[in-house]
């Protein structure tokens, strides 16, 4: 138990700023927000915490297709970085729900996904993407694109 | 006739087992459920705190930490090693470039190296096994476990063999890969599905092994194993485009000694020979229609064929069409139908003058059956035709 | 008075041998299933095939699914399919001849077309009446035939597949995610596999949300919460077990994976019975045995299909005279294997046992009931020393064989969300002992009397949807 509790200790900050938003309470001025869509744990928190650092956006993610959609409905984020393989309403039909609502003509939308077949990708853009990032990725040029797509949308 | 005590001790005695059982497999369920927690929670914390530890590594950000300092963290726990090790493997998928070697190089780290050596040394199979699919991550091998890794991977035990075989893809020295590999290929039962994963473990995919690879794998086809297993292998050259192995594949193709057992293989060659586009093979692939009627070495010899292209070729499976059975007939309409627009061409002028030839028949000299029969198979072709140029009408318009 | 004795001697010790045969078989059949499921899951990791998936050299797979009145559910059952981990897979869903809108329900929502296919008809149905796909989603086919039942259905869709493996579900059948990546592992594992099936689970009590399974709980009805034990004694670990002799007879029809080749090549299913699921695996058995081909039919030991389970009284007595009159046809059509070498182990050991124990068994089981009210109510045949045996060996005993199943599934797969189900289950498994088993009994031995009669219909089961 000793080391849990070592763990536990040291852990207190990083652990926390995961998978909550972050800082900024909606009542007064309300930040702009990005949406991250991943059913695995781990991919969810690596693209979280590149995009924290480099962005000072309030931070939302999610594991479900349908959970997504509804939190993006209300929230009109900036930004939905998306995986296509999810649970409940995978990438594409997120997307293509996405496009059809007039709410959202601000909105970009990454797709990242572990499948690199070229059809895949062409369905992305078919269904206007705005970007399309294959895992695995890297830290930097992901970023990159990200901030690319931001400027832009400023 | 029963005795009446031992009717009665062996009622007792099975209730009160029955008793006992229930309350233990409560208490058993209870219990593992609580330590299934802690360690569900440990393991959470643990990823935690060495996830943000493992990403300022990887990016070079955060406190200047040697890996001898990270791996120092880790508790001498036996959980936390293999924790510690799925984290770096679950990253490696995520992760590209300078990031994922500094993971790598982790990995491969000397203190994970000697933990997972011990455990090939072990004697239960599980414990081999995980030092195997370690050891498939990790490309520095010394000897003693390459030695042991050799003797693994000759074990009864199908699925470790498969693992140690697997591991030692990733030795440096290129002969004791291919010998691994083709010992495994001589064992009989490994299914195809089990070569196609180690082909493709086999072949890094370096454009500087290519060449070796390719040598390799004529070296395997030459030696006795079952035509199944060179069948994938004939397979996965072909459709990996060792265009170097064309010929080879071609006097092979040529040289095999024909019996049932080995059409897959003759099938299989054929594909891949089409897909090489070693358009020399196209007589000998003509003269295996005439001898034989395998249908599915005809179905991979249209496609190869077809492939080919040239109006010898094309007439060639014209000339099929009316006599074919079904399958036959379906490929070839559709090789004629959905590639380019000069075969619709030159299927229109055999319809033409299939439809020709139809008025010059003395319809007395044949029987009226004979007669119905031609007739169904024009029409079963056409039918066909119209579904085809129908896809590929719908193909141009998505 | 001496021999009606010695007579009453024998029935007596042929019950009581009977009772201990069976439950000794069935707790063998558990134990086993366990250590090998323990071992089987410590090394999955082996066959897990990434490298595989990069080449083009693995198998590809159609789902058939046979709809026949399945208008309520078949969107979101076709929508789940098509987000299922696999690298290529079609869909075909076989419309047989549906009295309400299943057709035009789909149709309208993946705006469907019209469109022919060349195929040739290798096993025969009945006759189709339109084929449609859509550009937008190019795996997904609906085939509109005219009705001939679930196994016609099937085989319509066996004919228009043109993968290497068909996969046939239940419209209702809600699967795994990874279903088809777990299954494939066992025809890596397996050299010359041809069939195989997988753990199929009680769906009832479970909570849905957003179309994800969230939490694992036991059904709250009554009959449901019973049927919960009986599939994992049962369907889970007694086939687990079957599988670990290769003796596997039944993949159920609410998943399982074929090689198509090999279903064409023995004629695909059956159209005339009800239990087209067994007779399929049988026929498979036979016709490669007979041939003295190599083959293997598996089963996966895990978790990856989940199907609701009748809940009321008689729709449950109407399925499991159905499965029973499905049996008896199976057996029957291929008595001829009973005891003949040709069929190695199934004609010599696994037929026979079906035969005797689970086709017959209900029988004996009866009769020992009726044998035991007898010596009750005739005091001067009451013996007590039966009795406490009887008790003992049939249920105490077979209470003892539910209970180590209950613990051989929280030993090995730990499935239930809470400690509460399997306390709740286990308290159902000394209970399944006393009533149910016999009412089962009773509903399997009218399926035989059914079966002499010629009864093959279906029966009808009142389905309530996942809807939430």
């Amino acid at each position: 138990m000793k080391s849990m509790d070592s763990y536990l200790k040291l852990t207190g900050v990083a652990h926390n700023s995961t998978d909550k938003s972050m800082g900024g309470s909606e009542s007064t001025m309300p930040k702009k927000q990005i949406l991250i869509v991943d059913d695995d744990d781990l991919s969810r928190k690596l693209i979280s915490r590149l995009v924290s650092k480099e962005f000072d956006y309030e931070i939302t993610s999610k594991a479900n297709g349908i959970e997504a959609l509804e939190y993006a409905r209300k929230h009109i984020p900036q930004l939905i970085i998306l995986d296509l393989m999810l649970p409940g309403m995978d990438g594409f039909e997120i997307l293509k729900k996405v496009r059809e609502d007039q709410k959202f003509n601000q909105t970009k939308v990454v797709l990242v996904s572990a499948k690199s077949r070229s059809e895949d990708i062409e369905h992305g853009f078919d269904l206007t993407a705005d970007e399309y990032i294959t895992k695995p990725f890297q830290p930097k040029e992901f970023t990159a694109r990200i901030r690319k797509l931001l400027t832009k949308a400023a | 006739m029963f005795d009446f005590n031992i009717a009665l001790q062996s009622l007792i005695g099975l209730t009160v087992f029955l008793t006992l059982l229930f309350f233990f497999l409560l208490g058993y369920t209870y219990w593992t459920r609580r330590k299934q927690q802690y360690w569900k929670r440990y393991e959470q914390k643990f990823r935690d705190y060495f996830f943000s530890i493992l990403l300022d590594y990887a990016e070079q950000s955060g406190p200047p930490l040697s890996a001898d300092d990270i791996i120092k963290k880790i508790t001498k726990r036996t959980k936390d090693y293999t924790f510690f090790i799925n984290l770096l493997n679950e990253l490696d998928d995520i992760l590209d470039g300078t990031e994922r070697k500094r993971l790598n190089d982790l990995i491969k780290h000397p203190t994970f190296a000697s933990f997972y050596r011990d455990k090939l040394f072990q004697s239960s199979t599980d414990s081999k096994i995980y030092a195997c699919i370690y050891f498939q991550k990790s490309t520095h091998l010394d000897n003693r476990v390459l030695a042991k890794l050799i003797t693994v991977s000759k074990s009864n035990n199908l699925k470790l063999a498969f693992a140690a075989t697997k591991a030692l893809q990733s030795a440096e020295d290129w002969s004791i890969r291919k010998s691994a590999l083709l010992r495994f290929f001589k064992r009989t039962d490994i299914s195809e599905l089990m070569v196609a994963e180690l082909l493709h473990v086999f072949d890094s995919g370096l454009a500087e092994e290519r060449g070796q690879v390719g040598e390799a794998l004529k070296d395997v086809l030459l030696k006795k194993i079952d035509p199944n297993v060179k069948n994938i292998i004939v397979r996965y050259m072909g459709y990996q485009q060792f265009y170097e192995c064309g010929e080879f594949l071609y006097q092979y193709l040529k040289r095999i000694h024909y019996n049932p057992e080995k059409f897959p293989l003759i099938r299989g060659l054929i594909t891949a020979l089409g897909e090489l586009y070693h358009t020399e093979a196209d007589a000998v692939i003509k003269s295996y229609w005439k001898k034989k009627k395998s249908i599915p070495i005809r179905l991979a010899s249209i496609k190869t064929l077809s492939t080919f292209g040239g109006e010898e070729n094309i007439s060639f499976l014209l000339q099929h069409l009316l006599n074919a059975e079904f399958p036959i007939r379906k490929a070839i309409i559709y090789e004629l139908v959905t590639e380019e627009e000069n075969r619709i061409v030159l299927l229109t002028k055999f319809i033409q003058e299939t439809l020709r030839s139809l008025t010059d028949i003395d319809i007395r000299s044949r029987s009226h059956e004979q007669f119905d029969l031609y007739l169904d198979k024009i029409l079963d072709i056409t039918s066909g035709i119209k579904i085809a140029l129908n896809h590929r009408l719908n193909k141009s318009h998505a | 008075m001496l021999d009606s004795f010695s007579l009453f001697n024998i029935v007596e010790q042929f019950i009581i041998g009977y009772f201990i045969t069976i439950n000794t078989v069935y707790l063998a059949l558990v134990i086993g299933a366990l250590l090998y499921v323990r071992k089987q899951m410590l090394h999955r990791s082996v066959v897990e095939a990434d490298a595989l998936f990069k080449t083009e050299l693995f198998k590809s797979i159609s789902i058939l699914v046979p709809a026949y009145n399945e208008a309520d559910n078949i969107v979101e059952s076709v929508e789940s399919l098509l987000k299922l981990e696999y690298p290529e897979y079609h869909i075909i869903v076989v419309n047989d001849g549906s009295a309400d809108d299943t057709l035009q329900r789909i149709i309208d929502h993946f705006g469907l077309t019209e469109t022919d296919i060349y195929f040739e008809e290798q096993i025969e149905h009945q006759h189709i009446r339109g084929i449609y796909r859509s550009p937008n989603t190019p795996m997904l086919t609906v085939v509109d035939k005219e009705n001939g039942g679930k196994a016609d259905a099937l085989n319509a869709g066996i004919n228009i597949a043109e993968t290497d493996l068909v996969c046939s579900i239940d419209a209702d059948s809600i699967l795994e995610q990874d279903v088809l990546k777990k299954l494939i592992q066992t025809f890596i594992e397996h050299k010359n596999t041809i069939a195989a099936g997988g753990v199929v689970r009680v769906i009832n009590g479970c909570q849905i949300r957003n179309r994800e399974i969230k939490e694992i709980h036991v059904p709250k009805s009554f009959w449901g919460r019973l049927q919960s034990v009986e599939y994992i004694r049962a369907f889970l670990f007694g086939r687990v077990g079957w599988d670990y002799f290769k003796s596997l007879l039944i993949v159920s029809g609410a998943f399982g994976i074929f090689d198509r080749k090999a279903v064409i090549k023995v004629g695909g299913y059956l159209t005339d019975t009800v239990g087209e699921d067994i007779e399929l695996i049988v026929r498979l058995h036979s016709y490669h045995l007979r041939n003295n081909e190599d083959y293997q039919i598996r089963f996966l030991p895990e978790p990856i299909c989940w199907t609701e389970v009748p809940t009321d009284y008689k729709s449950l007595r109407n399925q499991r005279n159905r499965w029973h009159r499905g049996l008896a046809d199976s057996l029957w059509q291929h008595k001829y294997m009973l005891f003949n070498p040709t069929y190695k182990h199934i004609g010599m050991f696994v037929m026979p046992f079906f035969l005797f124990f689970e086709l017959l068994g209900p029988i004996v089981n009866l009769l020992s009931y009726v044998y035991l009210i007898i010596i009750i109510s005739f005091p001067d045949l009451f013996s007590l020393t039966f009795i406490l045996l009887f008790l003992g060996v049939s249920i105490i005993y077979g209470m003892v064989v539910s209970l180590i199943a209950v613990l051989a599934e929280e030993v090995a797969f730990k499935t239930y969300s809470s400690f509460k189900d399997v306390a709740i289950l286990s308290l159902y498994s000394l209970l399944e002992n006393i009533g149910y088993r016999q009412i089962h009994s009773w509903w399997q031995f009218k399926g035989l009397i059914d079966f002499f009669k010629g009864k093959k219909s279906w029966g009808k089961m009142i389905r309530k949807g996942f809807k939430e």
